[in-house]
């Protein structure tokens, strides 16, 4: 398995992408306008606006809450927040699980590129010895991340359950701890472009 | 002398009859006078056979008559001059047709049994001097009508039914004509601005075989539960013109040659069921300039009549589509350009067999079909911005059968068909018949593909992004060889609409993800795709249209995912994706996404920014996708293979690498590593009711031909906006679930067997949205 992986070739994510940038012959590159590729401008989001599993409740008190309802609030906040994905990993047959919840953000960005390209020059002349096509993901200058937020967690069963006595469909044997949470806001530098091609 | 009087037109008939009785100069010294009236009764009449004979072929319509429905008819018709024009007025009684077996001298098998019942009407208006200045008739003002028709046609004892059928027919400066062409001379009909009017009440099947006495229009055969269904109706009012020319000799010898130069404008068709599919402004243009050749010929195999064309464009335009409900909001506009033309070994031609499918009797119809289409496009409109599919090419050769059949499952035995290898509809490998009619496919070979994406005008840049939607199984390009059958029953889940089981293997697959203009991308190489839907329903309603994919299984083995080139890319290995689904759906409606926040949340423009997103209104016009995946999870193993289970109905998810090559070189599939994702399947995640799979994964599409923010990506601009906005495709896409679940994610050696990774994925309460607009690369 190890010999055959996806090659991923992250050509310069950092200042220098400009020396690689010229590398990749952007005269040609924008001469080829309109050709086969795509450029992608908007947005991609986890749970803008809440999930569709779980509804935010009214107030915090987690012992009113309905079946379907839960709040990923911080802990001590009084206000309720829609929660974000879910994603459960149990690595042991009769084992905990691995959480990572209350994932979600919005990421917007101007010119996302896709395209299929044949590298068979530059590359300080590694490119001529490469000579095969590559999926060219041109990353866009900016991305904008609004609301972001994950947590890292551990628990006994791998579907979220309210485990306060009294609540709907409760269950109390559910345990989960959160190990830390995050939250993105801001905007992230992404140049140059990523270069996906198969290894043998 | 009988057989030369059979051979006229039944219609035209007492007409001929008449004319031939008055001559132009008599009639011309009665005008003034009130005309002549003609009442012809009659008790129709019967023949043994009539035959076709061409080129040594034969058709033979067998036992044919045509008889008033009720004992003896009258037919009248009036005749009179009224300024230089020959007036006739024609009604007929209530005729039926009856055609025992339409045949080819020689073959044992039939295309099948016709009845017809129908009235005739005409109101002629005829002159001297065709509008050419040559010869010929003017028909200016003249009418033809059917009325009250219902049309049966028997496959092996079933029947399929058309009723409720109407056409009028009214010729506004028309003139029939004898021109040059073909290998002598032809007919030209001059269509002027004529238009044709015609309604279909409901199309449906019989499959209760054998009934007592012959039905009627009017005594239908109601034993079978679904003698009543329909698969709707249809109405349209065509405004015609241009030109329809008929000659003497086919593509070889003897034959005849159609010329089609129609062109229809300011158009309606409506399909309506529950809810109607219409088009209120449909205008176009059917012509070959070649003509359309009919042959009648032989080969090995038995005789068949050959129809060709060299070439055929049809241009239309669907203005003001609806979809749905009429008051809602429209899809824009379709147009179509369609050339298919003959290039080298590339042809258009069908040949028509008698007999279908080997495993349905001696009736039917075979079809081997050749096309070739290139150049052609496809476009959409939405809110006045447009958008070209372009350089949509398709060609490929394959054996089409068309049958009545019945499956043996309902009661009504006779006639069914249970199938040898499986007598199991819930089996991959069932190969007796459905109800309804059928549809084979054998070894279909084919390809299509389209160029790419031109927006804001036919000569724009072409563009990608009909990666976009790869998600609803539309590729860029696809290569395939397909067998299979699809069995269409007249009624939709409620109401008229229709209902499908169907089966389709598709081999040597290869589909493009993502491809440029000249084939290079991220392709599915070596794939076989094989299909299988079961009680699967069509419905067009008042939401817009919706398939029901009832129970679905496939399995999609791609032997290698490649880069660059089809065939000699570098492989990323090979991918095979197993699905199991019930319930799933997959809607259509008429308009977009309407206006939105793109880069933030905001219900208005203003909230929108200032919450620092960007507000885009791509108008109340596009289409809007819905898909909506149950997949169903598989309770039980039924077999394992290197400690991975192989049920096929299952959905699981497996990559291999590093196959050892066989003496061809080509990889041993099993022979290298796999990651399998095993048994995947949704849930509700309602903690009362943990077996509630009813909201599966939901995939929503919009789609809009709409401005977007554009940069310009490199060069001495880069950085700066492109002004105006340009034009993009734009799609926003959400995709929800409640729950997934995954049972394992393992990993296989070949030798070593297969070992648990993973005891359990679950993902929870997702709604994951990308709203990206697709423009060519600045």
């Amino acid at each position: 398995m190890t010999s055959k992986v996806c090659g991923v070739l992250l050509v310069a994510l950092a200042l220098n992408a400009q020396a690689e940038l010229q590398a990749l012959n952007d005269a040609d590159l924008s001469a080829q306008s309109g050709q086969g590729g795509v450029y992608l401008s908007g947005e991609f989001s986890i749970n803008k606006e809440g999930g569709v599993l779980w509804n935010t409740p009214a107030s915090v008190t987690q012992t009113g809450w309905a079946a379907n309802e839960r709040s990923c609030h911080a802990p001590g906040s009084t206000a309720t927040e829609a929660c974000g994905m879910r994603l459960a990993v149990r690595s042991e047959a009769a084992g905990g699980w691995y959480v990572l919840d209350n994932l979600k953000g919005t990421f917007s960005f101007e010119g996302l590129t896709l395209r299929t390209r044949l590298i068979n020059s530059g590359f300080g002349g590694d490119g001529a010895l490469f000579n095969q096509d590559v999926i060219e993901l041109g990353l866009p200058n900016e991305v904008k991340y609004k609301n972001g937020s994950f947590a890292f967690a551990v628990a006994n069963q791998g579907g979220w359950r309210n485990n306060k006595a009294g609540a709907a469909a409760a269950d109390t044997t559910y345990q989960q701890t959160n190990i830390f949470s995050a939250k993105l806001d801001g905007t992230i530098r992404m140049q140059g472009n990523v270069l996906i091609f198969p290894k043998n | 002398m009988r057989r030369s009087w059979l051979l006229l037109p039944f219609f035209l008939t007492p007409l001929a009859q008449a004319m031939q009785a008055l001559d132009d100069e008599g009639l011309a010294e009665v005008n003034g006078q009130s005309g002549i009236s003609i009442e012809h009764a009659t008790s129709g009449w019967t023949a043994g056979s009539i035959n076709y004979n061409s080129d040594g072929t034969t058709l033979s319509a067998k036992t044919l008559s045509l008889k008033p429905q009720a004992g003896t008819g009258t037919d009248s018709a009036t005749l009179d001059v009224v300024g230089q024009q020959l007036q006739v007025e024609y009604s007929a009684a209530p005729r039926e047709l009856n055609v025992s077996n339409l045949e080819f001298a020689g073959s044992t098998k039939s295309f099948g049994a016709f009845r017809a019942f129908f009235t005739l009407g005409a109101s002629l208006r005829l002159k001297g001097l065709g509008a050419s200045g040559v010869s010929g008739i003017a028909l200016d003002g003249s009418r033809l009508s059917i009325s009250d028709a219902t049309f049966f046609y028997r496959d092996n004892g079933l029947d399929l039914i058309v009723k409720g059928v109407s056409f009028d027919t009214y010729l506004n400066n028309a003139y029939l004509d004898i021109v040059s062409g073909g290998t002598g001379s032809e007919v030209k009909l001059s269509l002027g601005s004529s238009r044709f009017v015609g309604a279909v009440g409901g199309i449906s099947v019989d499959l209760a075989h054998s009934e007592l006495s012959p039905v009627t229009p009017g005594s239908l055969d109601t034993r079978h539960p679904d003698a009543s269904r329909s698969f709707g109706r249809v109405n349209m009012d065509l405004r015609l013109g241009g030109s329809l020319s008929i000659a003497g000799g086919g593509s070889t010898g003897q034959g005849l040659t159609i010329k089609p130069d129609v062109s229809f404008s300011n158009s309606l068709f409506q399909y309506q069921d529950e809810g109607v599919l219409r088009a209120e402004n449909f205008a176009g243009t059917l012509r070959s300039t070649s003509g359309i050749t009919v042959d009648l010929e032989q080969d090995g195999i038995g005789s068949y009549a050959r129809l060709a064309f060299a070439d055929l464009n049809l241009n239309a335009t669907l203005g003001g589509l609806v979809m749905g409900n009429p008051t809602n909001q429209k899809l824009g506009s379709l147009a179509l350009d369609l050339n298919f033309i003959n290039d080298g070994s590339k042809q258009n031609w069908l040949k028509l067999r008698p007999g279908g499918d080997p495993s349905s009797g001696l009736k039917g119809l075979t079809a081997d079909v050749s096309w070739n289409m290139a150049n052609s496009s496809l476009s959409v409109t939405d809110n006045g911005n447009s958008m070209w599919f372009s350089g949509l090419k398709t060609n490929g050769t394959g054996q089409f059968t068309l049958d009545v059949t019945k499956g043996c499952s309902d009661g009504f035995a006779t006639g069914c068909y249970a199938g040898s290898v499986s007598t199991n509809p819930a089996s991959s490998n069932y190969d007796g018949h459905f109800n309804g009619i059928r549809l084979g496919m054998k070894n279909v070979q084919g390809s299509y593909s389209f160029d790419g994406l031109r927006v804001g005008s036919a000569s724009s840049p072409l563009q990608g992004g009909t990666e976009l939607l790869v998600l609803m199984e539309i590729f860029p390009a696809y290569d395939f060889i397909m067998n299979g059958q699809i069995t269409l029953m007249p009624g939709g889940s409620s109401g008229d609409g229709l209902r499908y089981n169907a089966d389709f293997m598709v081999t040597n697959g290869k589909a493009a993800i993502t491809v440029d203009e000249a084939g290079k991308g991220l392709w599915l190489s070596g794939t076989t795709y094989e299909m299988h839907f079961r009680d699967g329903s069509l419905d067009v309603t008042n939401n817009g249209v919706e398939l029901k994919k009832g129970t679905y299984w496939s399995k999609l083995d791609v032997s290698d995912v490649r880069w660059g080139n089809k065939d000699t890319g570098t492989s990323l290995g090979r991918l095979v994706l197993k699905r199991y689904e019930q319930g799933s759906t997959l809607a259509l409606s008429s308009g977009g996404s309407g206006a939105l926040c793109v880069g933030a949340s905001g219900a208005s423009s203003s909230a929108c920014t200032a919450n620092g997103g960007r507000w885009e209104d791509r108008g109340n016009e596009g289409v809007s996708v819905k898909l909506k995946a149950i997949l169903a999870k598989d309770g039980s193993i039924e077999g394992t293979s290197n400690g991975v289970v192989t049920d096929e109905k299952r959905n699981q998810l497996i990559y291999e690498t590093d196959r050892t090559l066989d003496g061809n070189g080509k990889p041993i599939n099993g022979s290298g590593s796999q990651i399998v994702v095993d048994n995947v399947y949704t849930s509700d995640g309602n903690p009362v009711d943990p077996n509630a799979n009813t909201y599966g994964v939901n995939a929503d599409l919009s789609l809009d031909v709409a401005p977007t923010k554009v940069k310009i990506k490199s060069g001495p601009n880069a950085g700066t906006q492109v002004s105006p906005d340009p034009l993009g495709f734009a799609v926003n896409g959400r995709v929800h679930f409640k729950e997934i679940n995954i049972d394992r994610l393992q990993n296989v050696h070949p030798t070593g067997g297969a070992v648990t990774a993973m005891y359990g994925i679950k993902l929870q309460n997702a709604d994951v949205r990308a709203n990206l607009t697709a423009t060519p690369i600045n």
